[in-house]
């Protein structure tokens, strides 16, 4: 499996964009969870996970967007999740997360 | 893969419904965090044989991860094991009307670990996730995966090991080639 290509785009510290290439598994899931943690420090307004670039994903990932969430949550931030694919999208559905988290 | 073979109607629909298997095929294969790629070509191949849509590729595809993630976290305790995973393509046909429209196709994936049998069985049971944001638990969240896609999920303890069956129905299509 190729480990994940996650970008930060931090030009506006309030507005933190993360884009993630790759698949999302019990594999390359704690990558992720690495790459949230820096961000969770500076404490943004709100965290954008631009998930257009990653065409599989399973439970292991959203375990890691749940606590991206409850973190934005606890810290009155928002957390959104933008330009999920098809089959990301499918199990937000499956999983009845898909009301749960912004969705854009 | 084997030939086309006619089988016996099944024991769950004893006249309404002929089974004729289609193709089978197995694996053996390392358990490990990184064995997604195995698992696609295992769903590319099955996905090809049934002209499934990507959805139903995805899906299938989605609960095998979820299974052999579950089996290489809780069962090897994140380190490699061995599987063996069989997949058998099954069309059904409805004998009392005949009618082409109702045939379904049935994937059955057989997986077999040699991690420690599990005999706990709340620890299998699904339960879906929380839908308040400040408590959700992803925990089991796979295994909820699991059922929710799958027809059916059976667990099986044995002395060496886990057998799982996982049954997964959809519409069959016109000119579906068997014994490929």
């Amino acid at each position: 499996m190729t480990p994940l290509n996650i970008q930060i785009d931090s030009h506006d510290k309030a507005q933190q964009r993360i884009v993630i290439q790759g698949e999302i598994n019990i594999h390359t899931a704690p990558q992720l969870r690495d790459a949230f943690l820096p961000i969770f420090a500076i404490n943004p307004a709100s965290i954008t996970v631009d998930l257009s670039d990653v065409p599989f994903m399973d439970s292991s990932g959203i375990a890691t967007l749940v606590e991206g969430l409850q973190w934005s949550r606890t810290c009155g931030g928002k957390f959104i999740l933008s330009g999920m694919t098809e089959a990301v999208r499918d199990l937000f559905g499956l999983a009845k997360l898909d009301t749960v988290f912004t969705i854009v | 893969m084997v030939a086309a073979t006619n089988i016996e109607p099944t024991a769950q629909a004893p006249c309404a419904r002929v089974a004729q298997l289609l193709n089978a095929f197995c694996f053996q294969m390392e358990c490990r965090s990184d064995c997604l790629n195995i698992l696609r070509g295992i769903i590319e191949t099955t996905g090809a044989l049934i002209d499934a849509d990507k959805q139903a590729s995805n899906r299938m595809l989605l609960a095998l991860d979820e299974l052999m993630a579950n089996i290489w976290h809780h069962g090897y305790h994140d380190q490699q094991g061995s599987a063996e995973i069989e997949v058998e393509i099954r069309r059904y046909t409805n004998t009392e009307t005949n009618a082409k429209t109702n045939d379904s196709i049935e994937v059955c994936f057989q997986l077999r670990d040699f991690a420690t049998p599990i005999t706990n069985a709340a620890f299998l049971r699904p339960a879906p996730p929380c839908q308040d944001a400040a408590t959700i638990q992803p925990g089991h969240l796979g295994l909820f995966l699991i059922h929710t896609i799958m027809d059916s999920v059976q667990h099986q303890p044995l002395a060496d090991g886990n057998r799982w069956l996982m049954h997964y129905s959809l519409p069959s299509k016109p000119n579906l080639r068997s014994g490929k």
